[in-house]
Protein backbone atom coordinates (compact mmCIF):
# COMPACT_ATOMS: atom_id res chain seq x y z
CA UNK A 1 0.00 0.00 0.00
CA UNK A 2 1.28 3.27 -0.71
CA UNK A 3 0.91 5.44 2.69
CA UNK A 4 0.97 8.53 0.44
CA UNK A 5 -2.34 7.72 -1.61
CA UNK A 6 -5.88 8.87 -1.51
CA UNK A 7 -6.86 6.35 0.19
CA UNK A 8 -4.55 5.51 2.49
CA UNK A 9 -5.13 4.28 6.11
CA UNK A 10 -3.14 3.81 8.79
CA UNK A 11 -1.65 -0.32 8.63
CA UNK A 12 -3.14 -2.72 11.31
CA UNK A 13 0.62 -2.70 12.28
CA UNK A 14 0.75 -4.79 15.91
CA UNK A 15 5.25 -3.68 15.74
CA UNK A 16 4.27 -0.22 14.49
CA UNK A 17 6.42 2.09 16.64
CA UNK A 18 3.46 4.47 19.06
CA UNK A 19 4.97 7.54 18.11
CA UNK A 20 5.14 7.00 14.34
CA UNK A 21 1.23 5.57 14.48
CA UNK A 22 0.21 8.84 15.84
CA UNK A 23 1.97 11.07 13.26
CA UNK A 24 0.01 8.57 10.45
CA UNK A 25 -2.61 9.49 12.10
CA UNK A 26 -2.39 12.48 11.91
CA UNK A 27 -0.49 12.99 8.23
CA UNK A 28 -3.53 10.76 6.84
CA UNK A 29 -6.30 12.83 8.44
CA UNK A 30 -4.98 16.28 7.69
CA UNK A 31 -2.53 15.86 5.02
CA UNK A 32 0.45 17.05 7.72
CA UNK A 33 1.76 16.32 10.63
CA UNK A 34 3.77 18.66 13.56
CA UNK A 35 6.55 16.98 14.65
CA UNK A 36 8.34 17.97 17.94
CA UNK A 37 11.95 18.16 18.58
CA UNK A 38 13.95 16.49 20.56
CA UNK A 39 16.90 17.18 22.97
CA UNK A 40 19.48 16.67 20.32
CA UNK A 41 18.57 18.27 17.65
CA UNK A 42 17.12 21.33 19.83
CA UNK A 43 20.80 21.81 20.58
CA UNK A 44 21.42 21.91 17.27
CA UNK A 45 18.90 24.32 16.21
CA UNK A 46 18.65 26.26 19.46
CA UNK A 47 22.60 26.54 19.17
CA UNK A 48 22.23 27.34 15.59
CA UNK A 49 19.81 30.09 16.44
CA UNK A 50 21.76 32.10 19.13
CA UNK A 51 24.66 31.83 17.02
CA UNK A 52 22.32 33.83 14.29
CA UNK A 53 21.47 36.81 16.73
CA UNK A 54 24.99 36.91 18.47
CA UNK A 55 26.80 37.23 14.96
CA UNK A 56 23.94 39.53 13.59
CA UNK A 57 24.39 41.91 16.52
CA UNK A 58 28.20 42.63 15.32
CA UNK A 59 27.26 43.59 12.00
CA UNK B 1 27.07 26.77 13.97
CA UNK B 2 24.25 26.83 11.09
CA UNK B 3 23.27 29.88 11.81
CA UNK B 4 27.16 30.99 11.63
CA UNK B 5 28.10 28.67 8.49
CA UNK B 6 24.47 30.46 6.92
CA UNK B 7 25.52 34.36 7.85
CA UNK B 8 29.01 33.47 6.47
CA UNK B 9 27.92 32.09 3.70
CA UNK B 10 25.55 35.59 2.89
CA UNK B 11 28.35 37.59 3.51
CA UNK B 12 31.05 36.05 1.89
CA UNK B 13 29.11 35.69 -1.39
CA UNK B 14 27.85 39.63 -0.77
CA UNK B 15 28.47 39.81 -4.48
CA UNK B 16 26.48 37.45 -5.64
CA UNK B 17 23.26 37.60 -2.93
CA UNK B 18 23.10 41.74 -2.66
CA UNK B 19 20.70 42.05 -5.72
CA UNK B 20 18.69 39.64 -4.63
CA UNK B 21 17.96 40.83 -0.65
CA UNK B 22 14.62 42.60 0.56
CA UNK B 23 14.80 45.76 1.56
CA UNK B 24 15.18 44.68 5.24
CA UNK B 25 18.42 42.74 3.88
CA UNK B 26 16.89 39.25 3.99
CA UNK B 27 17.45 36.77 1.22
CA UNK B 28 14.19 34.79 0.89
CA UNK B 29 14.80 31.69 -1.15
CA UNK B 30 18.36 29.71 -1.25
CA UNK B 31 18.15 27.20 -2.98
CA UNK B 32 20.32 23.36 -2.53
CA UNK B 33 22.35 25.64 0.47
CA UNK B 34 22.43 21.76 1.92
CA UNK B 35 24.91 20.79 -0.68
CA UNK B 36 27.61 23.12 0.15
CA UNK B 37 27.14 23.54 3.57
CA UNK B 38 26.61 19.84 5.45
CA UNK B 39 26.01 21.06 8.25
CA UNK B 40 22.24 22.51 6.79
CA UNK B 41 22.16 19.20 5.13
CA UNK B 42 22.23 17.83 9.01
CA UNK B 43 18.97 19.17 9.35
CA UNK B 44 17.78 16.38 7.54
CA UNK B 45 20.08 13.88 8.12
CA UNK B 46 19.13 14.03 12.16
CA UNK B 47 16.02 15.22 12.20
CA UNK B 48 13.73 13.56 14.39
CA UNK B 49 11.17 12.64 11.77
CA UNK B 50 13.05 10.00 9.91
CA UNK B 51 11.60 6.98 11.64
CA UNK B 52 8.47 8.39 10.24
CA UNK B 53 9.48 9.24 6.76
CA UNK B 54 11.29 5.99 6.60
CA UNK B 55 8.02 4.16 7.65
CA UNK B 56 6.01 5.59 4.60
CA UNK B 57 8.75 6.26 2.22
CA UNK B 58 11.33 2.80 2.90
CA UNK B 59 14.12 5.33 3.03
CA UNK B 60 13.83 9.08 2.75
CA UNK B 61 16.48 10.73 1.16
CA UNK B 62 16.87 14.61 0.54
CA UNK B 63 16.06 15.99 -2.91
CA UNK B 64 16.47 19.45 -2.59
CA UNK B 65 16.11 22.26 -0.29
CA UNK B 66 14.95 25.97 0.10
CA UNK B 67 16.36 28.34 3.07
CA UNK B 68 14.34 31.45 4.02
CA UNK B 69 15.37 33.97 6.39
CA UNK B 70 11.83 35.18 6.12
CA UNK B 71 8.74 33.99 5.75
CA UNK B 72 8.06 32.89 1.97
CA UNK B 73 4.26 34.59 1.91
CA UNK B 74 3.73 32.49 -1.10
CA UNK B 75 0.23 32.00 -2.11
CA UNK B 76 -1.81 28.76 -1.33
CA UNK B 77 -0.86 26.16 -3.45
CA UNK B 78 -0.33 22.29 -3.93
CA UNK B 79 3.44 21.01 -4.74
CA UNK B 80 2.34 18.68 -6.89
CA UNK B 81 2.59 20.34 -10.43
CA UNK B 82 6.45 20.61 -9.73
CA UNK B 83 6.75 17.63 -7.96
CA UNK B 84 5.22 14.76 -9.77
CA UNK B 85 6.46 11.30 -9.81
CA UNK B 86 5.74 7.45 -10.48
CA UNK B 87 4.15 6.63 -8.33
CA UNK B 88 2.26 9.10 -7.58
CA UNK B 89 2.32 11.10 -4.01
CA UNK B 90 6.15 10.09 -3.42
CA UNK B 91 7.31 12.82 -2.16
CA UNK B 92 6.40 14.88 1.27
CA UNK B 93 7.56 18.54 2.31
CA UNK B 94 9.88 18.69 5.13
CA UNK B 95 10.01 22.18 6.85
CA UNK B 96 12.24 22.86 9.98
CA UNK B 97 11.76 26.16 12.25
CA UNK B 98 14.70 27.38 13.18
CA UNK B 99 13.12 30.32 14.90
CA UNK B 100 9.67 30.32 16.78
CA UNK B 101 6.91 31.07 14.32
CA UNK B 102 3.96 32.67 15.26
CA UNK B 103 1.11 35.44 14.49
CA UNK B 104 2.90 38.07 11.57
CA UNK B 105 6.06 36.50 10.74
CA UNK B 106 5.10 34.34 7.84
CA UNK B 107 3.98 31.08 9.57
CA UNK B 108 3.09 27.98 7.49
CA UNK B 109 -0.50 27.89 6.00
CA UNK B 110 -2.91 24.70 5.35
CA UNK B 111 -5.74 23.43 4.51
CA UNK B 112 -6.42 20.46 6.41
CA UNK B 113 -8.25 17.52 4.29
CA UNK B 114 -6.85 19.52 1.41
CA UNK B 115 -5.13 16.58 0.42
CA UNK B 116 -7.96 14.34 -0.06
CA UNK B 117 -10.15 16.73 -2.52
CA UNK B 118 -10.24 14.63 -5.75
CA UNK B 119 -7.65 15.70 -8.19
CA UNK B 120 -8.67 18.04 -11.22
CA UNK B 121 -9.27 17.61 -14.66
CA UNK B 122 -5.32 18.38 -15.14
CA UNK B 123 -5.55 17.50 -19.17
CA UNK B 124 -8.69 20.04 -19.57
CA UNK B 125 -6.72 22.92 -17.58
CA UNK B 126 -3.32 21.91 -20.05
CA UNK B 127 -5.53 22.60 -23.05
CA UNK B 128 -6.25 25.79 -22.13
CA UNK B 129 -2.97 27.15 -22.58
CA UNK B 130 -1.45 24.61 -24.88
CA UNK B 131 -2.83 22.70 -28.07
CA UNK B 132 -0.75 19.82 -27.46
CA UNK B 133 -0.06 18.03 -24.60
CA UNK B 134 3.56 17.00 -25.90
CA UNK B 135 4.27 20.91 -25.30
CA UNK B 136 3.59 21.60 -22.40
CA UNK B 137 6.00 24.20 -20.89
CA UNK B 138 7.22 22.71 -17.26
CA UNK B 139 7.75 26.00 -16.20
CA UNK B 140 4.97 28.03 -17.20
CA UNK B 141 3.57 30.40 -14.30
CA UNK B 142 0.23 30.67 -16.60
CA UNK B 143 -0.59 26.97 -15.91
CA UNK B 144 0.49 26.89 -12.16
CA UNK B 145 -1.52 30.06 -11.38
CA UNK B 146 -4.77 28.56 -13.04
CA UNK B 147 -4.05 25.02 -11.72
CA UNK B 148 -3.76 26.67 -7.76
CA UNK B 149 -6.79 29.20 -8.73
CA UNK B 150 -8.76 26.31 -9.33
CA UNK B 151 -7.67 24.00 -5.96
CA UNK B 152 -8.75 27.01 -3.93
CA UNK B 153 -11.75 26.99 -5.80
CA UNK B 154 -12.57 23.54 -4.89
CA UNK B 155 -11.56 23.54 -1.01
CA UNK B 156 -13.40 26.42 -0.77
CA UNK B 157 -16.72 25.03 -2.10
CA UNK B 158 -15.97 21.84 -0.24
CA UNK B 159 -15.76 24.41 3.49
CA UNK B 160 -12.31 23.43 3.98
CA UNK B 161 -10.85 26.21 6.01
CA UNK B 162 -6.76 27.96 5.91
CA UNK B 163 -4.94 27.29 9.17
CA UNK B 164 -2.32 28.64 10.45
CA UNK B 165 0.25 26.81 12.07
CA UNK B 166 2.69 28.21 14.77
CA UNK B 167 5.42 26.08 15.92
CA UNK B 168 8.62 26.25 18.14
CA UNK B 169 12.00 26.26 16.91
CA UNK B 170 13.33 23.05 16.06
CA UNK B 171 10.02 21.74 15.16
CA UNK B 172 9.29 19.89 12.15
CA UNK B 173 6.33 20.04 10.07
CA UNK B 174 5.61 17.58 7.00
CA UNK B 175 2.96 17.96 4.63
CA UNK B 176 1.28 15.90 2.00
CA UNK B 177 2.04 16.74 -1.67
CA UNK B 178 -1.52 16.97 -2.18
CA UNK B 179 -1.82 19.45 0.48
CA UNK B 180 -2.82 23.43 -0.32
CA UNK B 181 -0.41 25.36 1.87
CA UNK B 182 1.19 28.70 1.77
CA UNK B 183 2.92 31.28 3.73
CA UNK B 184 1.08 33.98 5.99
CA UNK B 185 1.82 37.70 5.58
CA UNK B 186 4.43 39.03 7.39
CA UNK B 187 3.07 41.73 9.44
CA UNK B 188 6.06 43.48 10.72
CA UNK B 189 8.96 43.53 7.82
CA UNK B 190 11.59 43.47 10.12
CA UNK B 191 10.52 39.91 11.92
CA UNK B 192 12.28 37.12 10.12
CA UNK B 193 11.36 33.47 9.91
CA UNK B 194 15.01 31.39 9.66
CA UNK B 195 13.60 28.02 8.27
CA UNK B 196 14.41 25.45 6.02
CA UNK B 197 12.07 23.43 3.36
CA UNK B 198 13.17 20.10 2.11
CA UNK B 199 11.84 18.60 -0.56
CA UNK B 200 11.92 14.77 0.20
CA UNK B 201 11.24 11.17 -1.88
CA UNK B 202 12.39 7.80 -1.93
CA UNK B 203 16.15 6.83 -3.24
CA UNK B 204 16.81 7.37 -6.85
CA UNK B 205 12.78 8.23 -7.71
CA UNK B 206 12.62 10.59 -10.79
CA UNK B 207 10.86 14.07 -10.03
CA UNK B 208 8.58 15.19 -13.10
CA UNK B 209 7.48 18.56 -13.75
CA UNK B 210 4.60 20.26 -15.01
CA UNK B 211 4.73 18.64 -18.34
CA UNK B 212 4.13 15.67 -17.13
CA UNK B 213 1.72 16.67 -14.35
CA UNK B 214 -0.74 17.94 -16.57
CA UNK B 215 0.05 15.39 -19.93
CA UNK B 216 -0.21 12.75 -17.33
CA UNK B 217 2.63 10.70 -19.85
CA UNK B 218 3.26 7.73 -18.75
CA UNK B 219 7.39 7.97 -17.71
CA UNK B 220 10.22 6.18 -15.63
CA UNK B 221 9.96 5.46 -12.26
CA UNK B 222 13.82 5.98 -11.31
CA UNK B 223 16.96 7.55 -12.64
CA UNK B 224 20.13 7.34 -11.72
CA UNK B 225 21.25 10.27 -9.07
CA UNK B 226 24.65 11.10 -7.11
CA UNK B 227 24.03 11.02 -3.38
CA UNK B 228 26.01 12.51 -0.40
CA UNK B 229 26.05 10.91 3.12
CA UNK B 230 26.17 11.96 6.44
CA UNK B 231 24.95 10.12 9.34
CA UNK B 232 24.21 6.97 6.73
CA UNK B 233 21.60 9.29 5.35
CA UNK B 234 21.57 10.41 1.82
CA UNK B 235 21.33 13.51 -0.16
CA UNK B 236 21.82 14.50 -3.40
CA UNK B 237 24.97 15.83 -4.09
CA UNK B 238 23.53 19.17 -6.30
CA UNK B 239 26.64 21.34 -7.94
CA UNK B 240 25.43 24.04 -7.45
CA UNK B 241 23.80 26.85 -5.04
CA UNK B 242 20.94 29.70 -6.27
CA UNK B 243 19.86 32.19 -4.69
CA UNK B 244 16.26 33.04 -5.55
CA UNK B 245 16.34 30.66 -8.67
CA UNK B 246 18.12 33.16 -10.60
CA UNK B 247 21.21 32.36 -11.08
CA UNK B 248 23.34 28.81 -10.42
CA UNK B 249 26.52 29.43 -8.73
CA UNK B 250 29.00 26.36 -8.50
CA UNK B 251 30.53 25.65 -4.93
CA UNK B 252 34.13 26.66 -6.49
CA UNK B 253 32.03 30.17 -6.92
CA UNK B 254 31.06 30.02 -3.36
CA UNK B 255 33.16 31.30 -1.00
Amino acid sequence: MNLLDYDAVVPDDLYLDSSVKKYLTSFLRDGFVVIPSNSDFLDKVEHARHSFFEFKKKQ
Amino acid sequence: MLAILFLNSKKNNEAITTPIQDSSGCLRRIVNLHTNKPAIAELFTSNPSLPFLDYIMGEATLYTSLVFEKGSTQDIHRDTPYFWTNPQYSYVGVWVALEDVGPGNGALRVVPGGHKLPELDRQSIAKKFFKDLDSINPYSDELWCEYQALVKQQYVSAGLIEKEIHVSKGDTIIWHPQLPHGGSPILDDLQTRLSIAMHVTPPHLAVYHQDVFFSNKVVPSTKDIKYSEINNRRYIAHDTVSFGHVTNYTHDQLL
